[in-house]
């Protein structure tokens, strides 16, 4: 039939009109409907977080998508936005939520506000994770890179101050051992944290031991085996063009 | 991904499966050519 051998000569130009309309439409449909739904999904995002942190339904571009930003929650402990990202990420009709890279000049002008900024954000790290070592060791436990890449970012607004690493070891075993062992540990986690761009003279090493038990705790219980971080000096404060006496 | 460009991948899909399908049932209709 003429018809259908016009049809079959065409049809690579019949396919492409058709993928044409297809695109044509599906981009009619998006500005029409997709407004409509990123308000629904931002009202159901609002729902989960109560707040607690910024959602926007863009991408880097500014183009409307299902995947959201987040950003805020820097004082949150890092457990608590690995939940608010899961439960956001669970809500029907949002894909994957991601973090906004954090801004460091607002981190900054935060640590040059408040002194232990720094010691209050690792406390919230470790709160609930330890660094590990290898038993009886100094050997760092390679689930702790994670960890330590997330001090090493807690750190970084305080570089330019003084930043002790202190090591403790449960109450089993002879004091002095503990007391080198706990010494060495911190000293691993310095260098560790010195890969990570922290500068190591920044940086304090100091072994504790058995002498500091975690208050209310059993001297042998393992959980003194812990690494704390002290802030000793803070980072001298840059000045500014309105601090200097006699300028405009 | 944009939204945009997750409908129109959708979309191009559609399109292909439904195209697809159609050329197979109108080719199994003219059984003989």
């Amino acid at each position: 039939m003429a018809l259908s051998s016009i049809v079959m000569a065409s049809r690579p130009l019949i396919l492409a009109a058709g993928a044409l309309a297809a695109l044509a439409i599906a981009a009619a449909s998006h500005a029409a409907l997709s407004p409509a739904l990123v308000a629904e999904l931002e009202a159901r995002a609002a729902e989960v977080t109560e707040g607690a942190v910024a959602v926007h339904f863009r991408t880097g571009n500014g183009l409307l998508s299902r995947h959201p930003e987040l950003s805020g929650g820097q004082d949150l402990h890092p457990d608590e936005r690995r939940r608010l990202a899961r439960a956001i990420s669970e809500v029907p009709g949002i894909g994957g939520p991601h973090w906004r890279r954090e801004d460091r000049r607002q981190t900054a002008r935060a640590a040059a506000g408040d002194p232990l900024f720094c010691e209050r954000r690792i406390e919230a790290i470790l709160k609930s994770r330890s660094i590990r070592f290898a038993e009886g060791s100094e050997k760092l436990d390679p689930t702790s890179a994670a960890l330590l890449d997330e001090v090493a970012e807690a750190l970084k607004p305080c570089v330019g101050g003084r930043i002790a690493i202190i090591g403790h070891t449960d109450d089993t075993g002879d004091p002095e051992a503990n007391r080198a062992l706990s010494e060495r540990r911190a000293e691993r986690v310095r260098r560790a944290l010195a890969r990570r761009g922290i500068p190591a003279g920044d940086l304090m090493v100091e072994g504790k031991g058995s002498q500091e038990p975690i208050a209310g705790l059993d001297p042998t219980d393992p959980a003194n085996r812990r690494i704390e971080f002290e802030l000793l000096q803070k980072a001298p404060l840059v000045p500014t063009a309105v601090d200097t006496p006699g300028a405009g | 991904m944009p939204l945009l460009a997750e409908i129109m991948v959708l979309a191009l899909i559609a399109y292909a499966i439904g195209f697809g399908l159609g050329f197979f049932i109108w080719n199994r209709d003219k059984k003989d050519g």
